[in-house]
């Protein structure tokens, strides 16, 4: 049984899964997201201890940075996360970014991250557990 | 059937998918294997660099569940340093959802040579003193399941030298987490293989097995 648990932020009125729909929009393919999916999977296997180099950080207050590398032509992908915030083994994937030539994508990441926080730790409803990839195409 | 695996059943219809999701699990469990070992030698990076020809940073970068280019003289050098063996191997993808649902510490730890319980003096599984339950279920262990024998197995070695035949399969059944003398766990288990003629794979099983029984 898993001993961390790894949620995504919900945004808009809709409360729509942020980091489900920041990967349809940047159109990652299935073996990049297999890749985000297997280090979510590890780390809520057996924590970030045994995961090393996937959560980086802080990179400001309360926010990390998840590493994704990739192949060469891949996105490097950069999601935001938080530890927590409600509970110790857990964390909150709080906005989508991309690394590209040392800068992020959208530049303001970090602030944005800062700022579904808030508004998570304002409506604790506002996350959830899941899939990133449901049913990926054949 | 839980979750992780109901999902990885369907995620890996897709052939990109399931590559790619071994291929990021083989980096993340040689990296993670490569930590948990190290700091259950009591080494740090630097000390591990040192033995296998490079500086701290350079060593670090194995431990990084992004690193994915894995030289195999690299791999035996740090085998070499921390007292195991570097195995490659093809395997179904069957057998990577067992692995993952295991993933953790002590999933990937194993002992140095020097505790390597296939090489001390009253080897497991060819001890004439135990009974033939035992030993049959002692080899039939592969080595991700050696790995998961009790951590204080080598105390079991010794307490078992000094027990009658009858009890050391109670021995066997404490380190399951079942509490019980020698002949009763004994007769618990010869009835579970009798109904069952299924023999329980390693410890945890047998502990099963025995309150099955």
């Amino acid at each position: 049984m898993p001993n961390w648990k790894v949620y995504c932020f919900l945004h808009g009125e809709r409360r729509k899964n942020i980091i489900v729909e920041w990967l349809k929009n940047e159109a990652v393919p299935p073996d990049q997201i297999a890749v985000f999916q297997e280090k979510i999977d590890a780390l809520e296997r057996s924590g970030p201890d045994m995961v090393p180099g996937f959560i980086w950080g802080p990179v400001a207050k309360d926010i990390y940075k998840m590493k994704i590398k990739g192949n060469k032509g891949w996105k490097q992908l950069r999601p935001m996360c938080c530890r927590g915030p409600f509970e110790l083994n857990a964390y909150t994937v709080l906005v989508g970014a991309i690394e590209k030539d040392g800068r992020l994508d959208p530049r303001d990441a970090v602030a944005r991250a800062q700022s579904n926080l808030q508004k998570l730790k304002n409506d604790p409803t506002r996350r959830i557990c899941e899939r990133l990839t449901t049913k990926p195409e054949k | 059937m839980n979750d992780l695996r109901q999902n990885l059943k369907s995620e890996f219809q897709n052939e990109d998918y399931r590559y790619a999701y071994a291929e990021s699990f083989l980096n993340t469990k040689l990296a993670a294997q490569i930590k948990a070992l190290r700091e259950a030698r009591g080494k740090t990076q630097a000390e591990m660099g040192c033995l296998i020809g490079t500086k701290q940073s350079g060593f670090s970068r194995f431990e990084d569940v992004n690193h994915r280019v894995w030289k195999t003289d690299t791999l035996w050098k740090i085998a070499r340093a921390l007292g195991v063996r570097v195995d490659v191997s093809f395997e179904t993808f069957g057998s990577l959802i067992d692995q993952k649902e295991r993933f953790g510490r002590q999933f990937l730890e194993r002992p140095d040579f020097a505790n390597d319980p296939a090489f001390l003096a009253n080897d497991l599984a060819h001890s004439a003193r135990r009974p033939p339950y035992a030993r049959r279920i002692a080899g039939t262990m592969a080595q991700p399941l050696l790995s998961e024998v009790p951590q204080n197995y080598l105390a079991h070695e010794r307490k078992v030298q000094s027990l009658p035949l009858a009890q050391n399969i109670g021995v066997w059944g404490g380190s399951s987490g079942i509490a019980g003398t020698g002949s009763s766990a004994l007769s618990a288990i010869q009835s579970y293989v009798d109904a069952t003629q299924v023999l329980p794979q390693h410890p945890e099983s047998l502990g099963s097995a025995l309150l099955a029984a």
